[in-house]
């Protein structure tokens, strides 16, 4: 006889019975020609009884036919069939055979007619209770189907697990190697002093900014390239990055250059794009690429008022 | 390091013998010659002067120019300024101070009329870098105004007669060559078609030389129009 397998901690029962009391004496028999190192949950010997007692009970027959056996043994029989409980216990434990094949083990009592089994595998009642309890014995003993790596030899397989720690130590930082970062600016805001951008870079390698410029679009303001005002790299991850300028120039306009005042009053009308160079890896240094984020200009009015002269010559030439 | 910046501060360093001798300096920014918004300048050391035109007169260091004016004796050509863009100060340097007559001038009008004057201002020959042909503009008081520190020899002055708005693009009457320096110049409404004709033949109106009739008689109507009788120019010192 084949070794009885462990059973596994998240089940309490090698096998739960599903039956009427009327064929109680049956049953009985089949528990008690069951070899004693099979533990399986019977509600009427006293260990069951002691277990569900003053719970309720609808939601404890829950629990043992759907989470607590390897197996249901369930037998069917007029009385099986008309019984509320046992309906209960028959509806979960057809609900657990849908995704578990093999999980309810058919005995066919009497004559009854019981759909769900149709294309199953029974066992007739006529079987001597005795010999039941082998059959029971053998389902629970017998090994389950193995996958193909199981036959493979030790050696093969302990390269084999070798190989897949190493890609899961190894994968990705090398599928980094050929990876670059990927930024983008997710927001501009101003202050007097300097312009914000918030970048992001979703990694995996550090991002270089190599040219920035606001463009000013509709607004007569000249385009103008920005300075960084800390460092150029940025890192995996989101980041504020300051950006300065110490002169806006405003541009001709009806045969004139406008003052602040006068760009000023154009704010609300128009938008401002910042433009930016990222190079995305130190490894491809000739290649970069154009990150852009237009704003409202009012998101930026105080940048460009502190540095758009507030005077401008009446006679420019135009 | 020099950039195009704006800024509100200025540092102007005056050079020539007579640089220290200095104690008014005015600073006059994008040719805005008229005297309330002329910038007093604050002695910063030996020829050295400061001024912060504070945040409402921040200029760019690109498009803006200057010149001075020194007590009552000498007037600069014009400069832009170099930005420094670490101190954020707009730097300029003139040579001070050009050995040739300095007039102030009074106009006066009869009836009281709107006048503008624009100064077409030459470039020193003796300033060594940074020096520029600009143009500077004032307006008077109605009937009657003063046109400060005026050195014919380094610049153009045009009277603008019935302008409320100086036009630099416009012709005017051009001072230089019609001012006294003994007495007073009375021009009636005829008079000032006449020379105004005659500045056009000589080519002095911003105009190629023309004796166009057409041109004496729009003078002759505007002047008309404008119930000019007569015009006084001064030298006041």
């Amino acid at each position: 006889m084949t070794t009885l397998p462990r059973l596994p901690k998240r089940f309490r029962y090698h096998v739960a019975f599903s039956y009427s009391s009327a064929d109680a004496g049956y049953v009985e028999r089949v528990s008690a020609a069951l070899p004693e190192e099979i533990k399986h949950f019977d509600y009427r010997t006293d260990e069951s009884k002691a277990e569900t007692w003053g719970r309720d009970l609808e939601k404890q027959l829950v629990h043992v036919y759907k989470n607590a056996a390897l197996f249901c043994v369930v037998f069917f029989s007029k009385d099986y069939v008309a019984n509320k409980w046992t309906q209960l216990e028959r509806k979960v434990a057809s609900r657990v055979a849908k995704r578990k094949p093999g999980y309810v083990l058919p005995v066919l009592l009497d004559d009854t007619e019981v759909p769900e089994i149709a294309n199953l595998v029974w066992i007739d009642g006529n079987v001597p209770p005795e010999e039941l309890a082998e059959l029971i014995d053998g389902a629970i003993r017998r090994p389950p189907p193995r996958p193909w790596w199981f036959y493979l030899s030790l050696e093969v397989k302990v390269v084999a697990a070798a190989v897949l720690l190493a890609l899961i130590l190894f994968a990705r930082p090398a599928v980094n190697l050929f990876r670059h970062s990927e930024t983008s600016i997710t927001d501009v805001t101003a202050t007097e002093q300097a312009i914000t951008a918030r970048i992001k870079n979703r990694g995996p390698k550090n991002a270089t900014l190599v040219g920035q410029r606001l463009k000013f679009g509709a607004l007569p303001i000249e385009d103008v390239e920005l300075h960084l005002a800390e460092s150029a790299t940025i890192a995996p991850g989101q980041h504020d990055v300051k950006m300065t300028a110490v002169h806006l120039e405003p541009k001709c306009r009806d045969g004139r250059l406008l003052n602040r005042a006068e760009i000023e009053a154009l704010f609300d009308q128009y938008t401002i794009t910042l433009e930016v160079d990222v190079r995305e890896s130190d490894d491809a240094p000739g290649q970069k690429t154009l990150r852009t984020k237009t704003v409202p200009a009012a998101n930026l009015k105080m940048f460009v008022r502190k540095w758009v002269p507030a005077r401008a010559p009446l006679f420019a030439p135009c | 390091m020099q950039a195009q910046i704006t800024t509100s501060r200025v540092s102007v360093l005056v050079t020539g013998k007579r640089c220290g001798e200095l104690k008014k300096v005015f600073l006059v920014v994008n040719g805005e010659d008229v005297e309330d918004r002329w910038i007093r300048l604050e002695s910063a050391g030996t020829c050295r002067w400061t001024a912060d035109l504070g945040e409402e007169g921040s200029i760019s260091t690109k498009q803006s120019y200057f010149s001075l004016r020194f007590d009552d004796f000498a007037r600069t050509d014009c400069h832009r300024a170099a930005g420094n863009a670490e101190k954020l100060v707009a730097e300029l340097e003139f040579a001070c101070c050009a050995d040739t007559p300095l007039r102030n001038l009074r106009v006066k009008t009869e009836l009281p009329i709107p006048v503008t004057y624009v100064r077409d201002v030459r470039p020193s020959p003796t300033t060594r870098v940074g020096a520029i042909r600009c143009t500077e503009y004032g307006v008077l008081g109605a009937g009657s105004g003063a046109i400060a520190h005026t050195q014919f020899a380094s610049e153009d002055v045009f009277l603008q007669l019935g302008n409320a708005v100086p036009q630099p693009k416009l012709p005017g009457l051009l001072l230089d060559d019609i001012v006294v320096d003994d007495g007073k110049l009375v021009l009636t409404r005829d008079g000032l078609v006449y020379r105004l004709a005659v500045q056009r033949a000589q080519g002095k109106s911003r105009t190629p030389p023309t004796l166009s009739s057409n041109a004496i008689s729009v003078d002759s109507k505007k002047l008309s129009a404008l119930k000019l009788e007569r015009a006084e120019i001064e030298v006041l010192k």
